[in-house]
């Protein structure tokens, strides 16, 4: 079985199934500091299931959920600090 | 007396339990050292009189952003007797973390599960018993919109108050929330195991079909302007006309009541009773039912969920200018009146992107300064096309305030990760929209009535001393022949100075004070000024009239709602040297190209 690498939730594609692989240590005294557990609050936790719903125009948000039942519109910019591994059979699709 | 505060994420319906277990007694509170208004009321538990406080909605009970610092300090300043934490049922998997932080600071607390009914919906079975238990905290399911559950959940704390619990001392729990660690995701893991259980999936649901015709990447946005115009529409077809009927009733209570009454007193009384104080106080309550209007509409937009999503759809061209989608609904908000607009920047978390956006919401061109604008318009540039005259003064405020915003944002950096909860489509109830318009008006009251009733007096004062004098003989005529080598490049003469001076109290004002400077009625002061102003004076005094500052009653908004007179001011001379500037460049422009 080949291991599918990491990539950041900003490169996932739409209506791809992924679960969160890490949220990046955003460092402290920054204005991400604390940023990695404000996520984990919504639900961005390590395992659990992540998926793209859509993107907005002109560059804008990311539309994603989270586990079961937590939506979330995202900036791009934030969503490369959590990187997700797209689950096995469903990238060709 | 007892003091409850309630906890909780944001969009858990934490202001929905907060009404139905106070009624409709909330006030707002100024607690010393809090930097914002809290929502406070007492109510009898058990005949007994406890306070009641609903604090910010948070995430992170060891956060830095805004509120989370607001609630922070609250704890470590006042003691707590029992804690009320909110959650939403349907998210009990990542929401579990608030009470598990809770729990380590030892505080009195009471879980209650908010919006049982659509966790049901999902699938989602939890079990209370267990959840007590673990958390060693009773724990209900209720649904505070509906009703169910709130009765039990009710007696519980009222069980947990007559407890009494010695509650812990703020400074303790200050030394407690410093030491205390993040949970560990393995901690809430067990406890979810044990009590809660999650479909992996759902089947679809109406949010999911809703948002693929909302959030459509081509339809989305032209539904959205569509849905804003209808907004607009809404406020211009039922709020206006309802302005004139309460302004009809205190006419017809000034002529029939008041006068009559007043009559036996000498003349300057006569004229300071009506002048000053009557006109002004029914002003204000003239803007009543816009204002209910608005809130009614802001709140089926937030209760619904539509402005969430809104916001995810304007944000790509906001973010350009350091703002956010939020701000652009506020923006449109403003043209119905920029008051509850403001009032509405509340939703932001960041104090940078809310002092950038309120510094920007009163360029919006609002139903009080359309009045002026069509008055002018129809007087000085009488054969033309007056709605393309009145649409161009609709773009300039665009332009105002994304020029605003692209020069301030370097001063106000907005560089708050920005990550916005999608809460599925919710049917607010009439009781939910009923009971915040009503709040909201009664806290626009309470502080709009002072201000305005004060500058009323005042703008009475300067126009009717010395005694006896009219027009430019007295104080405020003085005044504006005074400016004029201000003015004077602009094209505005010292009487429409003097109503742009009386302007700054509110926009109403402006048309009916030209009536008492020029000492002429309404038809007769068109006249005037068609006779006296030209189409580029008074589209220079239009810009002027757009720009600078908005009215008394938005400036005490703005102070009241940042607490900074810095900044207060700082918004006040900017409108003016950029409303000067504008006119300015117009007015000596045009001169210009007729020379040529």
């Amino acid at each position: 079985m080949k291991k599918i690498k990491p990539i950041t939730l900003a490169e996932l594609k739409p209506r791809i199934p992924a679960r969160v692989a890490n949220i990046v240590d955003c460092g402290e005294n920054t204005t991400l500091e604390r940023f990695p557990q404000r996520l984990e609050a919504m639900g961005v936790v390590r395992d659990r299931p992540i998926e793209v719903l859509r993107q907005a125009q002109f560059g804008g948000l990311l539309h994603i959920r989270v586990g079961t039942t937590t939506e979330l519109a995202i900036r791009r910019q934030e969503a490369q600090y959590i990187t997700v591994i797209p689950i096995e059979g469903t990238q060709s699709k | 007396m007892k003091r409850i505060a309630l906890l909780g994420m944001p969009n858990t319906g934490k202001s929905t339990f907060f009404n139905r277990i106070t009624g409709m007694s909330a006030s707002v509170g100024n607690w010393p050292g809090i930097t914002v208004d809290l929502l406070q009321a007492r109510v009898k538990i058990d005949h007994e009189e406890m306070e009641i406080v609903d604090l910010p909605g948070i995430y992170d009970l060891q956060g830095i952003a805004d509120d989370e610092k607001i609630v922070r300090n609250f704890l470590e300043n006042y003691a707590i007797d029992l804690v009320i934490i909110v959650l939403n049922a349907s998210q009990i998997d990542r929401q579990i973390r608030l009470p598990l932080q809770l729990n380590s600071l030892g505080l009195s607390a009471i879980l209650l599960l908010n919006m049982a009914d659509e966790a049901e919906g999902y699938g989602i079975c939890i079990d209370t018993k267990q959840l007590t238990e673990q958390l060693s905290m009773p724990t209900f399911l209720i649904s505070a919109k509906h009703g169910q559950g709130y009765l039990k959940a009710y007696a519980a704390i009222s069980k947990k108050l007559s407890e009494n619990i010695v509650s812990i001392s703020p400074q303790t729990l200050a030394m407690q929330l410093d030491k205390s660690g993040d949970i560990p995701p393995s901690a809430i893991a067990e406890i979810l195991d044990a009590a809660v259980e999650i479909p992996a999936q759902i089947s679809i649901t109406w949010t999911e079909r809703i948002d693929r015709l909302l959030l459509h990447p081509i339809l989305g946005l032209p539904l959205f302007f569509g849905g804003m115009f209808a907004v607009f529409w809404l406020i211009w077809a039922i709020g206006l006309p309802s302005q004139d009927i309460v302004k009809n009733l205190a006419e017809w209570f000034l002529k029939n009541c008041l006068a009559p009454a007043i009559a036996p007193f000498p003349d300057l009384v006569r004229d300071f009773v009506i002048n000053g104080l009557w006109n002004g106080i029914s002003t204000v309550a003239s803007f009543v039912p816009l204002i209910v209007l608005f809130f009614i509409i802001m709140a089926v937009l937030e209760d619904s969920g539509y402005l969430s999503r809104s916001a995810y759809l304007m944000d790509g061209i906001m973010a350009r200018l350091g703002l956010d989608g939020r701000s652009f609904v506020m923006q449109m908000m403003g043209f119905g009146c920029n008051v509850p607009a403001l009032m509405g920047t509340r939703v932001m978390r960041s104090q940078s992107l809310r002092l950038l956006t309120m510094l920007t919401i009163p360029f919006s061109l609002c139903s009080a300064r359309l009045q002026v604008f069509v008055f002018i318009i129809v007087a000085t540039f009488p054969n033309g096309n007056g709605a393309l005259v009145l649409f161009s003064l609709y773009l300039l405020s665009f332009v105002a305030a994304i020029a605003t915003a692209a020069i301030f944002q370097g001063t106000f950096p907005n560089d708050e990760p920005f990550v916005l909860e999608l809460p599925p489509y919710r049917f607010p109830t009439w009781k939910q929209v009923a009971l915040r318009g009503w709040g909201e008006v009664r806290t626009f009251l309470s502080r709009a009535s002072g201000f305005i009733t004060f500058g009323c007096i005042a703008v009475w004062l300067i126009t009717s001393l010395p005694v006896g004098a009219v027009g430019l003989e007295t104080i405020g005529g003085h005044i504006g022949t005074f400016l004029s080598p201000i003015m004077q490049p602009i094209g505005i003469d010292p009487y429409l100075t003097l109503a742009l001076i009386f302007g700054f109290i509110a926009k109403e004002i402006v048309i009916g004070s030209l009536a008492v400077i020029y000492g002429l009625g309404a038809i007769g002061v068109g006249d005037r000024l068609t006779e006296t102003v030209t189409f580029t004076q008074g589209y220079s005094f239009c810009i002027f009239c757009l720009l600078y500052t908005p009215c008394l009653t938005t400036i005490v908004t703005l102070f009241n709602e940042t607490k900074s007179w810095r900044f207060t001011l700082l918004s006040l001379v900017y409108s003016l040297g950029l409303a000067w500037l504008a006119s300015f460049l117009f007015y000596q422009g045009v001169q210009l190209l007729e020379l040529l």
